[in-house]
């Protein structure tokens, strides 16, 4: 559930941030500039540093405690590979889970690129959206 | 990592791309839909001492990192089909740690 909504979210939040911090009308019209706020390869590294610092973090802050049962002896791949089975089998309900993500999540697009040409056919641009 | 996610198409949005580079693009979330493919994976393999899900979360977020890097040295028009490519390894990864951070905090 949380990951049904944060990731749009993330998404949305993320290219509404893109857009405006490298559009050059919302820099005038809110600051007075001429220029981007960011250009996009800045923001791109800004985000990858800052993506660096919270990963450090992560590896130095974050202790997973490790059970017993986890230390046991791990099955083989082919053992984990064979348990892909339960996908197939139509009574079971991992089977209908694995279609309903993969038409949710892909839908249509993977051979027609879909909504996303035809905007920008119709002459949709990124300044436009701003 | 979700808003990596969300900020490599508008990249696009400056001209219009060839329709095969969009397709690609689209190609690139096929990663969120086969995570019930990758999930026995990384249930398999991991470092037991440094964290069975930690492994993942690290690593998969150190390649988001490194790629977005790699990316800001992309956005000419004509790297298109690059950053199509680098988009789709870093929604592998986004996936992956997706993965492990709902375990974790299942756990």
């Amino acid at each position: 559930m949380i990951e049904a909504v944060m990731r749009p979210a993330g998404r949305l939040c993320g290219s509404l941030l893109f857009l405006k911090l490298s559009s050059k009308p919302f820099a005038w019209n809110v600051f007075g500039r001429t220029e981007a706020l960011l250009p996009p390869s800045t923001f791109l590294l800004l985000l990858g540093l800052s993506l660096l610092v919270v990963n450090t973090v992560v590896h130095f802050w974050l202790k997973e405690t490790v059970l017993d049962s986890e230390r046991a002896e791990q099955s083989s791949l082919m053992e984990v590979i064979s348990e892909y089975r339960i996908f197939f089998k139509s009574e079971q309900r991992y089977c209908r889970q694995a279609i309903f993500f993969l038409i949710v999540n892909q839908g249509n697009r993977l051979f027609k690129a879909g909504f996303q040409y035809e905007l920008i056919r119709r002459g949709f641009n990124k300044e436009r959206l701003n | 990592m979700c808003v990596s996610a969300g900020i490599t198409l508008p990249l696009t949005y400056d001209v219009l791309p060839e329709y095969s580079v969009l397709s690609l693009f689209a190609a690139g979330t096929i990663p969120f839909s086969l995570k019930f493919l990758t999930a026995p994976f990384l249930e398999r393999y991991h470092f037991v001492e440094y964290g069975k899900r930690k492994t993942w979360v690290v690593i998969s977020g150190f390649c988001v990192a490194l790629i977005l890097l790699l990316m800001s040295r992309l956005t000419g028009v004509q790297h298109q089909v690059h950053i199509a490519v680098a988009f789709f390894f870093m929604v592998a990864c986004i996936s992956v740690q997706g993965i492990s951070l709902n375990v974790l905090a299942l756990k």
